[in-house]
């Protein structure tokens, strides 16, 4: 019995960075990253019994990342604290500098989020795990239990929005500046 | 077919804006303190879930002192008031509460001054977590937060009913027969609590009754899940009785063997010492 407890440690060491990283992927807003990270290894720890070696670690820890930004992003979405509404993103994203400022690198980062904030969550997962994470269409297959036609064809959708997203705002931008002048 | 050039890549169609705005995001990788931060205040959440939840056994109450019989009380309290649910993790939000009534049970009845307590870290935690409404019931209440009311959301589904957890009454046939999480629970609850004993020994300068508590420990958890933490101990009863050079080996031991462990980084005065 005392094996399970002892893995427990050991997973946590082994894990920690991979939960943080999951959950920042999964739209957890930084500050909250640390509540959130600790919610997931208390959940693990409860449920390490039932766990069995059924699937990778990794893979079941990300399971329990995913329903705990999922409900995270449910109630932040609740208190308005993480917005998919354009009119707030495109404030958001109002530089008054060139957009390819290196200057403004947080200001990049949070209207990235913005725009991620905008896709579905499947497709959302895919897409920072192989644009960001740099996963193998294989390995995200594995990990979220769906075929890789899944993955190919949500990592599409998830690209045409992004992209679409990145120019739109591209374009809000240019004609803010110019009433600007 | 083979995966597609990934955006940031030249390769890919990908234009500069796209690859600036998602390279601002590429690296997410926690500050250096948070690992060692989450495992304290983890470690505490666990022991206090482990003291509310023997609370109906008499683990809790094995050491005696002044402020057991109050301490045992509060613990049957918060047990009733939803230790059970406790262990489901869709209440876990719940939970933080009922924690935050343990930690100061804990505080209360075994003067929980051990570093690896944080119960200040764990306090401070509770208390900026969002309100919670009262439960008089432990069951099911998910943490709607109190500003859910909005109306274009619906609330009907805030957490999620994994099939997988356990039932909630599973912790209430504990009595008819312990399961193995409640045997868990209830060691880990004995562990900590002789842990804690032993650092509060060496607190008091007594080294050597510090050394005591942890040979006893030692015999009784072998594999215990605080094993770090009695080691940790162990090298620091070790110094305090004027035996550097043990001291400094078995730190070094330590950190050799769980280099990644927030403690290793603490444990580097011994090894660092001429």
């Amino acid at each position: 019995m005392s094996k399970p407890t002892l893995d427990f440690r050991a997973i946590y060491d082994a894990h920690f960075d991979f939960v943080w990283r999951s959950l920042r992927r999964l739209g957890v807003r930084e500050p909250d990253v640390l509540d959130l990270a600790q919610k997931v290894f208390l959940t693990a720890h409860f449920k390490l019994a039932d766990f069995e070696g059924r699937s990778l670690v990794s893979t079941w820890l990300f399971g329990i990342c995913q329903r705990v930004a999922s409900d995270y992003r449910r109630s932040a979405l609740i208190r308005r604290e993480v917005s998919t509404d354009n009119a707030e993103l495109d404030s958001v994203a109002t530089w008054n500098e060139d957009l390819s400022d290196k200057s403004d690198s947080r200001r990049r980062a949070r209207t990235a989020e913005a725009i991620l904030n905008k896709l579905p969550e499947p497709q959302r997962i895919v897409f920072v795990l192989f644009e960001l994470e740099e996963m193998s269409g294989q390995d995200i297959a594995t990990l979220l239990d769906v075929s890789v036609g899944t993955v190919r064809s949500r990592l599409r959708l998830a690209r045409d929005t992004f992209r679409r997203e990145v120019k739109r705002l591209s374009a809000v931008n240019a004609s803010g500046r110019k009433e600007a002048v | 077919m083979s995966d597609p050039h990934r955006l940031l890549s030249k390769l890919s169609d990908g234009d500069d804006l796209e690859r600036e705005l998602l390279g601002s995001i590429q690296r997410a990788d926690p500050p250096e303190h948070a690992k060692a931060e989450a495992w304290a205040r983890l470690s505490t959440q666990i022991a206090a879930v482990a003291l509310v939840g023997s609370a109906h056994g008499s683990a809790a109450a094995a050491s005696a002192g002044a402020g057991q019989s109050a301490a045992a009380e509060g613990a049957s309290a918060a047990a009733g008031a939803g230790a059970k649910s406790a262990l489901a993790p869709i209440a876990l939000k719940a939970l933080g509460a009922k924690i935050a009534v343990a930690l100061a049970v804990a505080g209360a009845a075994i003067g929980a001054s051990a570093v690896w307590v944080h119960v200040r870290a764990a306090a401070d935690h509770a208390v900026s977590s969002p309100p919670v409404t009262q439960a008089p019931v432990p069951t099911v209440t998910p943490n709607v937060e109190p500003a859910a009311a909005t109306p274009s959301e619906p609330v009907a589904a805030p957490s999620d009913p994994t099939p997988s957890d356990p039932e909630p009454q599973a912790a209430s046939d504990a009595t008819a027969k312990p399961s193995a999480e409640q045997r868990r629970r209830d060691q880990l609850s004995a562990e900590s609590s002789l842990l804690t004993q032993a650092r509060a020994e060496l607190r008091k300068g007594d080294a050597r009754g510090a050394q005591q508590v942890l040979n006893k420990l030692q015999a009784q958890f072998p594999k215990g899940m605080l094993g770090q933490e009695r080691e940790v101990l162990a090298i620091e009863v070790l110094a305090a009785r004027g035996n550097a050079t043990a001291a400094k080996h078995r730190a070094q031991a330590f950190i050799a063997a769980y280099p990644e462990s927030p403690h290793s980084a603490q444990l580097s005065r011994f090894t660092d010492a001429p």
